[in-house]
C-alpha cells in the first residue's frame, strides 16, 4: 500500500497538476503516486471482497443438532444391554473362584468332612449372601490349602 | 431417567457437570453439548467443508465423548480432550472419503455444490462463479490453512481459539492466515495460482 498523503496535499497537487504548474518531475512524480494509491486501493478491495464471500459461508451448525446428539445417545443407551458393575476381569475372577470353591467343597466333602458351612448338607441350595461371603474368605484364607485339594480332586478324577 | 429431561442454563462448570453425569444424571451430559457443539461442528466443517457431513460427524463426537467420559481425566480441561476426539473422527472420515475437488472432472461434485447453495447467502451480491473460485482456492490450500481461514473468517473465532484447537501457536496461525488469504485473494479474482 502506497504511503498515505494528507488529503490537502492532494487535493492542492492535483489542482497544480491540472493548472500544469508542476515541474516534469513533479507531475510525474504526482501521477505515480496516483497510480500506486489506485492499484493499493484494488488490492485492498479484493482482499475485503473475498474475506466477505468467506465470511458469508455460514458456519452454524443446524437447529436442534443437541437434541437430535441426545436423542441418538439415548436411542443407543436403550439398545445395548445394561452395563454390569463388575470389569470383565472382575468376573473372570469371580468365575474362577467359585469354580475353585464349587471343586473345593466337593473334595472336602470327600477328603476331609469337617463341619464347616460350605460342607453342610443344606447349604449348596441355601447359601445366603452372609455364607457366600464367608466362604470366599475361606476361599482366600486357605487359597494353598483349596490348590491342594484341587490337585487331589483332579487325581481322584484320575 | 430421560436423556431429555428439560434443564436450564447452568453455569456449571465442565468438571461438575461431567462428575455428575457421571453419577448417573445423564440430562447434565445436555449442557456439555450445548456448550460445545458449535464449536465442534464449525471445527468439523473446517476440516470437511460440507453441512451434513459436518453434523453426522459431530453427532459421532458426541457419542464417543459419552461412551469414554469415564476416562475423561477431570483435572485437564474438557474442550481439548474433546477437540482431539473430533480431529481424529473428523480425518478418519477424511481418510474415507477425501473431499472432491471441483477441477477434477472424477470426482463427485455434489458436496461442494451443496455449499455454494446452502451456505453462501445473499448470492445475488457475488455470482456463482466467484463463489465456485472461491472454495475451488479454499480447497487448493493446505488443509491447515483451509482451516484456519475457515475458523477465522467464516466462524470467528480469534486466532488464540484457532491456535489451540489445532495445537500449534498464534504467530503460526497468523503466518498460515497471511499465505491463506494471498492465496485464496489469486483464485477468487480469477489469476493463475503458483
Amino acid at each position: 500500500m502506497t504511503k498515505q498523503q494528507p488529503p490537502e496535499w492532494w487535493q492542492e497537487t492535483a489542482q497544480h497538476y491540472w493548472d500544469g504548474t508542476l515541474s516534469p518531475q513533479e507531475a510525474h512524480d504526482f501521477k505515480e503516486a496516483l497510480e500506486k494509491d489506485f492499484q493499493a486501493r484494488q488490492a485492498f478491495e479484493k482482499t475485503q471482497q473475498t474475506l466477505d464471500s468467506l465470511a458469508k459461508i455460514d458456519i452454524i451448525p443446524p437447529a436442534g443438532l443437541s437434541d437430535r446428539i441426545m436423542t441418538t445417545i439415548q436411542t443407543l443407551e436403550k439398545q445395548q444391554p445394561k452395563q454390569s458393575l463388575f470389569s470383565a476381569n472382575t468376573l473372570k475372577l469371580a468365575a474362577s473362584l467359585l469354580l475353585i470353591i464349587g471343586i473345593a467343597g466337593v473334595s472336602f466333602s470327600k477328603l476331609e468332612p469337617t463341619p464347616n458351612k460350605i460342607n453342610q448338607p443344606h447349604s449348596q441350595s441355601t447359601m445366603s449372601d452372609q455364607e457366600l461371603e464367608t466362604a470366599l474368605i475361606e476361599a482366600y484364607v486357605s487359597w494353598e490349602q483349596l490348590e491342594e485339594s484341587h490337585r487331589q480332586f483332579n487325581e481322584e478324577l484320575g | 431417567m430421560t436423556l431429555l429431561t428439560f434443564s436450564p442454563p447452568t453455569a456449571l462448570d465442565d468438571a461438575e457437570l461431567i462428575q455428575r453425569c457421571l453419577r448417573g444424571e445423564k440430562a447434565m451430559f445436555k449442557h456439555l453439548v450445548d456448550r460445545y457443539s458449535t464449536r465442534i461442528y464449525q471445527l468439523v466443517f473446517s476440516m470437511v467443508q460440507h453441512t451434513h457431513t459436518a453434523e453426522d460427524i459431530t453427532q459421532d463426537i458426541f457419542i464417543k465423548v459419552y461412551q469414554q467420559l469415564h476416562r475423561y481425566n477431570l483435572k485437564q480441561p474438557f474442550f481439548p480432550w474433546v477437540t482431539t476426539i473430533a480431529k481424529n473422527t473428523a480425518k478418519s472420515h477424511l481418510r474415507k472419503r477425501p473431499l472432491p475437488l471441483l477441477n477434477n472432472p472424477n470426482e463427485d461434485n455434489s458436496e461442494i455444490e451443496n455449499i455454494a447453495s446452502t451456505n453462501l447467502v445473499e448470492e445475488t451480491l457475488y455470482d456463482s462463479q466467484a463463489q465456485e473460485r472461491l472454495l475451488i482456492g479454499i480447497q487448493a490450500l493446505k488443509p491447515e490453512i483451509q482451516q484456519a481461514l475457515l475458523l477465522k473468517h467464516s466462524a470467528e473465532w480469534t486466532c488464540e481459539e484457532i491456535a489451540k484447537a489445532l495445537n500449534t501457536n498464534v504467530n503460526t496461525i497468523k503466518t498460515w492466515l497471511k499465505r491463506g488469504r494471498e492465496k485464496l485473494i489469486s483464485h477468487y479474482n480469477g489469476e493463475t495460482d503458483s
